[in-house]
């Protein structure tokens, strides 16, 4: 029987107060891995909410604040570009697609997108995922309305329902609503977990037949039904902002500049993945702080093998004073000690590992549904081997304060018992 | 006498100890040899320098000045790690009580000694018919020595115990009140069966107590309250 043997034995035997030490390890290595799966997974999710797409094209305002208010709806264009321009971009050789997208109005605080039948096509997420429906399909009629998937689960709405919008985007009871047309529900769309599952998406003629009795803001006296207004609607004269996709994804620089140079009015072009990169930059804070968290409770979990190992001291005078007198070494003494850390850690690794991949293979669909985030229980990244690594070396640094101690005690009482 | 070959098992001269912070000694000897074969009882009341003595002894302590030689070998010239092979080697000790590891069976802790000396190893050829030898001439049932621990009485622990010490056949015994916890009956009769078994292998026990009744069984014997000057001068100061 060698040492090793000796104190896997010695530790299973007081098994009862090292299973809470385990305990702590395993807690803490389902949330330092499952913090780092989810925020790696959220960031790729957020990195990829939008993909395919070159170019966003807007009035020149700043990129961030265009890819906000045109992918993430938040906030508002300060001003909007001629539709006119949107059709020169289409009509570019060197562009593949461009869907417009017009902002403004909402329905019980989720953002309407006025777009033609295109963004179902081109509109990508992920690597390369494409819009689906769950049940209907694209907006056809006039007063159609495609439902993001929360908007749908929120409210209950089915294939069929009857919505009105509202005009602006604030929700209040006060805010002026485009009641005498209202719209049915044509289609819903699976969850992405983009920006798309909180916003509805109607045709740029049904934004213009819902405005065109409005005037500044309020609707005028003269009220024009919904079944003449589809005789009377017009080109609308401006769209929000535009989604380009090139032939050739080499020439995104070249149609930026020019589009940026465009004479005829201040329009601006952006890089989807390069401002989305920038955006999370400013998010980064949060991921540090969440990250931080995690390896605070890594740090109790050791806290938690620190006091058990101190309080098994005591009961442990007399094994090692025996061990001591048939002649094992100082180091051996501490040896033991580091032994038994490590057999908390590869327990509570396991255990852990264990935990976090059968919940994580259990509530995937729940987090793809919800969340639109993907998670898979992958095996740990190099970054997270890393973190794992980390934690058994701190754990046996750790366990040299009680070997030591128990070395130390063994001289000062020697072998007497 | 100049040889260095002898049969002393121990060899004290003019030893000296004091903790570190300690402006006394603890323990002053100004002599004590026991020859092969003759096993002596040290009466050591609390305070005499009897755990001190013992650390000496065994190694785990290692005096400031003086002589200390175990078999010859002077315990002071030997490493740390020297010292804890030395008496893995050559020391079997017997303690008060708590002497098995409770997470053994009761043959691995009698054969734990030789987990760790090859020496020992090497001097116990047949260890586990060694063991059951032993147990039945301590009177302990068949079918002890595969039992865990905690099954046994603390008098049967300690025959275990002086098992354990002699395995391997080790030159030293040092046994620390391995006694105090038995009623007087088994006192005698443990002395007993722990001399026959030092016969056999050939090993000296150093035997401390504070129980001057257990004297009668020793044909040498020194008071350590008296041989050690440090107590003295403490008592007498």
């Amino acid at each position: 029987m060698n040492l090793l043997l000796l104190a896997i034995k010695s530790a299973w035997s007081r098994k009862a107060s090292l299973l809470l030490a385990t305990f702590s390890i395993t807690v803490s290595v389902v949330l330092l891995l499952g913090v780092d799966t989810l925020r790696k997974e959220v960031k790729n999710s957020f990195f990829t909410t939008l993909s395919e797409t070159d170019l966003i094209v807007g009035a020149r305002s700043g990129p961030i604040n265009l890819l906000l208010y045109s992918v993430f709806h938040i906030g508002n264009a300060t001003n909007n570009m001629g539709y006119q321009a949107y059709l020169t971009l289409k009509n570019r050789p060197d562009v593949a697609w461009a869907v417009p997208l017009s902002l403004g109005d909402s329905h019980r605080g989720f953002r309407v997108v006025g777009t033609t039948a295109d963004f179902f096509r081109y509109y990508q997420y992920g690597d390369g995922q494409k819009l689906l429906f769950r049940e209907g399909h694209a907006f056809h009629d006039l007063y159609d309305v495609v439902l993001g998937a929360k908007v749908a689960q929120k409210y209950g709405y089915k294939v069929g329902s009857t919505i009105i919008l509202a005009h602006g985007v604030s929700d209040s009871a006060l805010t002026p609503k485009h009641a005498d047309k209202p719209f049915r529900v044509s289609g819903i769309l699976k969850a992405t977990g983009t920006p798309v599952d909180n916003s509805l998406q109607v045709s740029l003629a049904a934004i213009e037949a819902i405005h065109i009795d409005w005037h500044g803001g309020m609707q005028s006296p003269l009220k024009i039904s919904p079944e003449m207004a589809r005789k009377l609607i017009v080109e609308p004269e401006t769209v929000t902002a535009v989604m380009l996709g090139l032939k050739n994804e080499l020439m995104t620089f070249k149609v930026q500049r020019a589009i940026n140079d465009y004479t005829k009015e201040p329009l601006l072009a952006i890089l989807p993945g390069a401002t989305l990169a920038s955006l999370w930059q400013i998010m980064s804070p949060f991921e540090q702080a969440l990250l931080a968290i995690a390896a605070m409770v890594f740090l109790a979990g050791l806290t938690g093998i620190l006091m058990t190992l101190l309080s098994t001291l005591k009961e442990r005078q007399y094994e090692i004073a025996v061990l001591r007198a048939v002649g094992i070494h100082g180091y051996h003494v501490v040896l033991l000690f580091v032994i038994e850390t490590l057999f908390i850690m590869l327990l509570g690794t396991l255990f852990g590992m264990l935990i976090l991949y059968a919940g994580l293979a259990a509530f995937s669909p729940y987090l793809a549904e919800h969340f639109g985030l993907f998670v898979q229980p992958v095996w740990p990244d190099i970054e997270q081997l890393q973190f794992i690594g980390i934690g058994w070396l701190a754990a046996v640094l750790i366990s040299f304060i009680p070997g030591i101690a128990a070395y130390r005690n063994s001289l000062n009482k020697g072998l007497s018992s | 006498m100049k040889s260095a070959v002898n049969n002393r098992v121990i060899d004290i001269n003019q030893l000296r100890y004091r903790w570190s912070g300690q402006t006394q000694d603890c323990l002053s000897l100004p002599s004590l040899v026991v020859e092969q074969g003759q096993h002596l009882f040290i009466k050591g009341p609390s305070g005499s320098g009897k755990t001190t003595l013992l650390n000496l002894l065994s190694g785990i302590l290692v005096a400031e000045s003086g002589t200390l030689k175990v078999l010859n070998t002077e315990l002071s010239s030997l490493s740390a790690m020297k010292r804890d092979r030395f008496r893995g080697d050559h020391l079997g000790v017997i303690f008060q009580q708590f002497n098995l590891l409770p997470y053994l069976s009761t043959l691995d802790n009698i054969l734990l000694p030789l987990n760790f000396s090859r020496y020992r190893r090497d001097r116990a050829p047949q260890p586990r018919q060694q063991a059951e030898q032993w147990m039945g001439l301590f009177g302990l049932p068949e079918g002890v020595i595969s039992q865990p621990v905690n099954r046994l009485s603390i008098g049967q622990q300690q025959r275990v115990a002086i098992a354990r010490a002699l395995m391997g056949r080790p030159e030293l015994i040092i046994a620390d009140e391995p006694t105090s916890a038995l009623d007087a009956d088994n006192r005698d009769r443990f002395v007993d069966w722990l001399f026959n078994a030092a016969e056999q292998a050939g090993s000296t026990v150093v035997f401390v107590s504070h129980d001057a009744s257990l004297a009668k069984h020793f044909h040498h014997e020194v008071d350590l309250a008296q041989l050690n000057q440090a107590a003295k001068q403490e008592v007498e100061g």
